[in-house]
């Protein structure tokens, strides 16, 4: 089975610092607020005598003061209000996120104009169900106070050192420009997009300038999956997994649940399949480094990633050749044959192994392999996705579980090997216009990309560089053009095949930018160039609009008139159906794409590249949300690092901090290190994506660029498997790890049982206590009672809902150094604990937020009754009663109450979040006060505002508080405990409903369900089975 | 020894006098109960509501629809006044701000204390008067605070058994 599982007793553990009991995790555990905020100051604990009576003197000058009005403040209303503008209600627009390698359906919620939150949006068929914490950013970005907002020129006088950037007028930038396209031809490289509308604007324009050459590029984009796909059936295409429909998941290096561009909408699909109490489908994940898929699993086997070919290959030879499934000539038989030792050669469970063979040809036509991603970006990763797309074939999932024609990924344009020919391209010097647009090609290409454009400059070409942040590309332009974020421009987006959904601007641009596209129509205008599209439209709204009554309607069958389609169309925000049911015929196979495939060359330490599901490529690290997002994995946050096993780093002597210096093939990087538990012990894991030096000020400085340390080989980047040494030094540096404290110490947190074990008995893993009864008498709930209940089963771990909580409740980020110092602010967090062997642990996640308990010991504590219970069960926080003497925390069992140490929302640092991008709604608070999750009070109350309006009571899913809102996999739930029928309600009725640490009966309001593998081990926790 | 002891009680006089002084002022501590400040534009009450009985939500339109009752746009004062004594100075000046697409900027009057959340959509559709609380507005020639808008006052109708009014700390503290 898994390495080693021979103990009944399974401990389950939060760091690695718990496991070994070291001294310093036990003074962490001890301490809830880790020092005095004078302690730094005067090195003194509390405050000094002086500083007392000088506070003093100051409070009894202010309360002499006290009686004084408040400043005056003024009432600015609208001169004229828009007609469908409520002043204190929001407005909600249909609009979609148009990443680079992925699109969502969104709804923007709006305030008085200014958007504020993302939404998903339920009438789309083809976007996930929540909001990924990189599209909360996004939305947040529109506000980034280090945006470009002006065009500029870099002016070059005869003084080499007279240098400088000019703020011109678009006029004067449009002129210099229509001047160059008279004479020249341009280069055009952009970021991969899922525009349609896009697509044809670009393509129309590039035509009217014969010579001109456009590419797409991505750093992350997984060329080698259509590539793959030719040479398996001979045709191009990017493939659609059907998560929905798969019974039994092999990933070998996928990260679908969390690296993955389209994580969220993996996730769910995938969460559909987690039933226990249907059919309930079973993951298995080979993988280096732990990511989320792997934490996931039902079971994970630790493999090197340039040995991940020899599992694919090896399962072939167990399914096609040892159990003699699936028909194949002999040429291919051979080719298997040379894969019959895996188990052995890499020291995996020989029956496991197996039994997945078997297991996958048991569920052929109902499974799926797949593989991917940089965690799977070998050098050949291509035959990886060969001997994948084999397997696939060989089951009968072709067509099946993957999606090849219906409603498959048309958008994705980008080339890894486009930036190779675009280098050519520019070296040729044909061109003398260099257009590089919403893409970091300086940062993501480093060294070779910054010379060549520097000799293009030099020999005489212009660089246009239209971008969101004057960064590392940014800075080397000579003509600087600010572009619209996607919430304050038009635009268009293709999901899947035959899905599309539109752009609506929700605001104007904030400061003097233009898009690409309508700088390109009105440059084509003005040169009389191009189809009688790009001439006939004046602005990109109405090139949109014709393209869609073209292109995108042409094949409808619907009758309406296009204005009436197009009303339609904004308020739905989506147009287009996903097939019901993927059933296409299993693609023929060509048996000679295996021909070139060998086993891997596994020797020494491998370097694995990944990104976090936080930071991303590094596009958002001017963010400070998801530079303090704690990473679904590590739980670190502003940094990245390189990951050791724990043997590895118990080897080399290293602890978590320490900077070490990692030598790839001659280019060294020093970074601390991470012991990341579960990690194959000849891997080291380090995230792309730090290490800006034009970000922005939140950006600059944080962490370690990792971008050199691709290699390219024709053209193809090569994440995983290189070789690296790793050296020891003496510096440390420690790491903002939000994991080593507030630990409930060993207690019955999350409850997990087997498939197996939960079918005999349905509250299998519960331990349960007898009670005692409790001192305090129950509380009256006439009307609502509010509860939520929290499917650990559904859950991944993935942290939306902790970026979504953010964004609607005005929680600050506090930075590097407080978040050392355990002052972290978010209202919930998502626990990870491990249990057993700690060199491949089974990893467990639970989002905890204040349970709102019945009988809540913070309330009983508060000294000026600052936090009470309510009528309808929530636990509620009176900022201006709060004194902040935080006893209510210290009494909280569940460590969910934050305490506002400085005044964090000022807006004088760089971490703060923009003003304009708090939620009116919610109180912003400030020093001294407490706070803590309430249950989304302001969402509970204007939904009872409309039920109230309409004379009845609130439905039930009616409320949908932040988290639940946020999540892909539908963990969470929320509603009313009073309504027997309300979905909680059932939920809490369920045998696998569980009470956080019970036995304190305090009776929380959040209640957790087990989470059920699909594995066959036993998995009992540490407190035991049945009762005392 | 007796300089320390002076010390103590000149502390001691000097602590009383402050306490007494603050007693004998009576200072009303944030509470703003008849301010009345000056507004850029002398709008009348007692003639738009009072004289003329323009319903108070014909220009307050948001009272019964959201939480603020909302400082009227300048296109609603328009509704009238661009027929309406438009030879009057302060007239002019409203309609220019308003072809500008220029905010009059007011002076706030009522202000509630801080973290506070009042919800004027339930008390109107509830059956509650604009004059319960702010007055009789229909007189005032200048605007006052004619409550004083204390969490006390609040509660004092709240608790009323016939108002069946929610008195959970969240229903305005979050």
């Amino acid at each position: 089975m898994k390495d080693m599982q021979n103990n009944n007793e399974k401990k389950y553990w939060k760091s690695i610092d718990q496991l070994e009991n070291e001294a310093r995790f036990n003074e962490m555990a001890e301490a809830e607020f880790q020092t005095s905020p004078l302690k730094s100051e005067d090195g003194n604990d509390g405050l000094a005598r002086r500083d007392f009576l000088k506070l003093m003197g100051a409070s009894v000058a202010m309360s002499a003061t006290a009686c004084v009005r408040r400043p005056a403040q003024k009432i600015v209303p609208y001169a004229k209000r828009p007609e469908d503008l409520v002043v204190g209600k929001p407005n909600f627009y249909a609009s979609v996120l148009a990443d680079e390698l992925s699109g969502a359906g969104l709804i923007v919620r709006t305030r008085e104009g200014r958007p504020i939150k993302l939404e998903p949006n339920p009438a789309n068929p083809a976007s996930p169900k929540g909001i990924s914490t990189r599209m909360q950013a996004h939305c947040i970005s529109l506000y980034d106070p280090e945006r470009l907002k002006q065009p500029k020129r870099w002016i070059t006088e005869e003084n080499f050192h007279d240098r400088k950037w000019n703020l011109l007028t678009w006029e004067k930038i449009d002129d210099e420009v229509i001047g160059l396209l008279e004479k020249e031809n341009v280069t055009l490289i952009t970021n991969n997009y899922s525009s349609p509308s896009r697509k044809a604007l670009i393509d129309d324009f590039m035509a009217a300038f014969k010579g001109s050459k456009s590419f797409v590029w991505n750093p992350l984009v997984d060329s080698a999956e259509s590539s793959a796909q030719e040479r398996s059936y001979g045709k191009e295409v990017n493939v659609r997994p059907l998560f929905e429909k798969a019974k039994y998941i092999v990933s070998v290096g996928a990260d679908f649940l969390g690296e993955d561009p389209r994580a969220h909408e993996y996730a769910t699909a995938y969460a559909k399949t987690r039933n226990p109490d249907g059919e309930m489908s079973r993951l298995i994940a080979f993988e280096g480094m732990l990511s989320l898929t792997g934490m996931n699993a039902d079971d994970r086997i630790r493999v090197k990633p340039s040995q991940f070919i020899d599992v694919l290959m090896g399962l072939a030879h167990e399914i096609v050749v040892a159990q003699g499934n699936g028909t194949v000539n002999s040429t291919t038989k051979a080719k298997l044959v040379e894969f019959a030792d895996v188990a052995e050669k890499l020291h995996i469970d020989a029956d496991l192994f197996s039994e997945i063979a078997k297991d996958l040809w048991k569920n052929r036509g109902q499974s799926l392999v797949l593989t991917g991603g940089t965690y799977a970006g070998v050098e050949n990763a291509e035959d990886l996705y060969v001997a994948a797309n084999f397997l696939n074939t060989v089951l009968g999932n072709d067509g099946k579980t993957i999606d090849y024609a219906k409603n498959n990924y048309t958008t994705i344009n980008a080339k890894q090997s486009d930036l190779e020919a675009f280098l050519a391209e520019l070296d040729a010097k044909k061109n003398k216009v260099l257009i590089v647009e919403n893409l970091n090609l300086v940062y993501y290409g480093g060294e070779t990309v910054k010379k060549a454009i520097r000799d293009f400059q030099d020999a005489g070409g212009t660089f246009i560089y239209m971008g969101f942040y004057q960064d590392e590309t940014g800075d080397m332009a000579d003509i600087l053009l600010p572009i619209d974020h996607s919430l304050e421009a038009w635009g268009d987006a293709e999901f899947h095949k035959g899905v599309y959904g539109i752009q609506q601007p929700t605001i104007r641009p904030l400061h003097n930018s233009r898009s690409l596209e309508q700088s390109f129509l009105n440059w084509a205008y003005a040169l009389q160039a191009g189809s009688k599209r790009l001439q006939g439209s004046e602005t990109y709204y109405d090139y949109v609009r014709s393209y869609w009554k073209s292109d995108i309607l042409k094949n409808s069958k619907n009758g309406q008139a296009f204005e009436d389609f197009w009303f339609e169309l904004l308020q739905k925000g989506v147009y287009g159906e996903l097939a019901e049911n993927v059933n296409l015929p299993v693609r023929s196979f060509k048996q000679s794409a295996l021909a070139s495939i060998s086993s891997g060359k596994a020797e020494g330490m491998e370097l694995s590249l990944y990104t976090k599901a936080g930071i991303g490529d590094g596009k958002y690290a001017n963010i400070a949300w998801l530079q303090e997002f704690p990473d679904p994995v590590s739980k670190v946050t502003w940094d990245n690092y390189a990951t050791f096993s724990k043997a590895t780093a118990d080897k080399m002597g290293i602890k978590e901090g320490t900077i070490v210096t990692l030598d790839v093939e001659g280019q060294k990087v020093e970074v601390p290190a991470y012991i990341q538990v579960g990690q194959h012990d000849s891997v080291i894991g380090l995230a792309l994506g730090y290490g800006r030096t034009k970000g922005g000020r939140v950006a600059n400085g944080v962490g370690v660029d990792a971008y050199p340390l691709i290699k390219r080989v024709d053209g193809k980047p090569v994440f995983a498997g290189r070789k690296v040494v790793a050296a020891k030094t003496e510096k440390f540096s420690p790491l903002a790890n939000t994991q080593g404290h507030n630990t409930m110490m060993g207690r019955q947190i999350i409850v997990e049982a087997t498939l197996d074990s939960y079918k005999k008995d349905k509250s299998a893993g519960i331990h349960k206590h007898k009670f005692l009864e409790s001192a305090w008498g129950k509380h009256e709930y006439k009307g609502y009672r509010w509860g939520m209940a929290v499917d650990l089963n559904s859950c991944f771990g993935c942290g939306s809902c902790v970026v979504a909580c953010q964004a609607e409740n005005n929680i600050p980020v506090v930075g590097k150094k407080y978040v050392l110092e355990g002052r972290e602010m978010h209202w919930m967090r998502i626990d990870r604990y491990y249990s057993g062997d700690m060199n491949n642990p089974d990893s467990h996640v639970m989002p905890v937020m204040c349970q709102h308990c019945e009988n809540a010991p913070c309330e009983t504590v508060c000294p000026v009754l600052a936090t009470v219970h309510d009528d309808e069960g929530t636990n509620s926080m009176v900022y201006n009663r709060c004194v902040g003497t935080r006893y209510c925390s210290n009494n909280c069992p569940y460590k969910v109450r934050r305490f506002n140490w400085f005044a964090l929302t000022k807006g004088d640092r760089p971490e703060d979040t923009p003003r304009e991008a708090y939620n009116p709604r919610v109180t912003v608070r400030s020093r001294g006060v407490m706070e803590k999750c309430t249950f989304c009070i302001q969402r509970i109350h204007d939904v009872k505002d409309t039920a109230k309006n309409e004379n009845r009571t609130v439905r039930d899913g009616e409320i949908k508080v932040a988290c639940e809102e946020g999540c892909p996999s539908g963990a969470i739930t929320f509603g009313n405990m009073n309504d027997p029928e309300s979905r909680v309600s059932k939920l809490f009725e369920s045998q696998r409903t569980y009470k956080l640490l019970e036995e304190y009966l305090a009776v929380p309001s959040v209640r957790y369900q087990t989470k059920i593998r699909n594995a066959k081990r036993e998995n009992t926790d540490h407190h035991g089975e049945g009762s005392h | 020894m007796p300089n320390k002891n002076l010390k103590v009680l000149v502390g001691v006089v000097a602590l009383v006098l402050i306490a007494g002084l603050a007693v004998f002022m009576k200072p009303p501590i944030g509470y703003n109960q008849g301010y009345q400040p000056t507004q850029p534009i002398p709008y009348d009450h007692s003639l738009h509501a009072g004289k003329l009985e323009i319903p108070c939500q014909y220009c307050h339109s948001n009272a019964s629809y959201a939480r603020h009752s909302s400082v009227p746009a300048l296109n609603i004062c328009m509704n009238c006044h661009n027929q309406v004594k438009t030879q009057s100075e302060h007239i002019k000046k409203l309609a220019d701000h308003y072809n500008e697409g220029k905010s009059i900027q007011w002076q706030k009057v009522h202000l509630l204390p801080d973290f506070v959340h009042f919800n004027h959509q339930r008390h109107v559709r509830r059956g509650v008067a604009c004059q319960t609380c702010h007055g009789p507005i229909e007189t005032m020639k200048e605007v006052f605070q004619y409550s004083d808008l204390s969490m006390g006052w609040c509660v004092n109708c709240h608790r009323k058994p016939e108002n069946n009014a929610p008195v959970s700390c969240s229903t305005c503290h979050y």
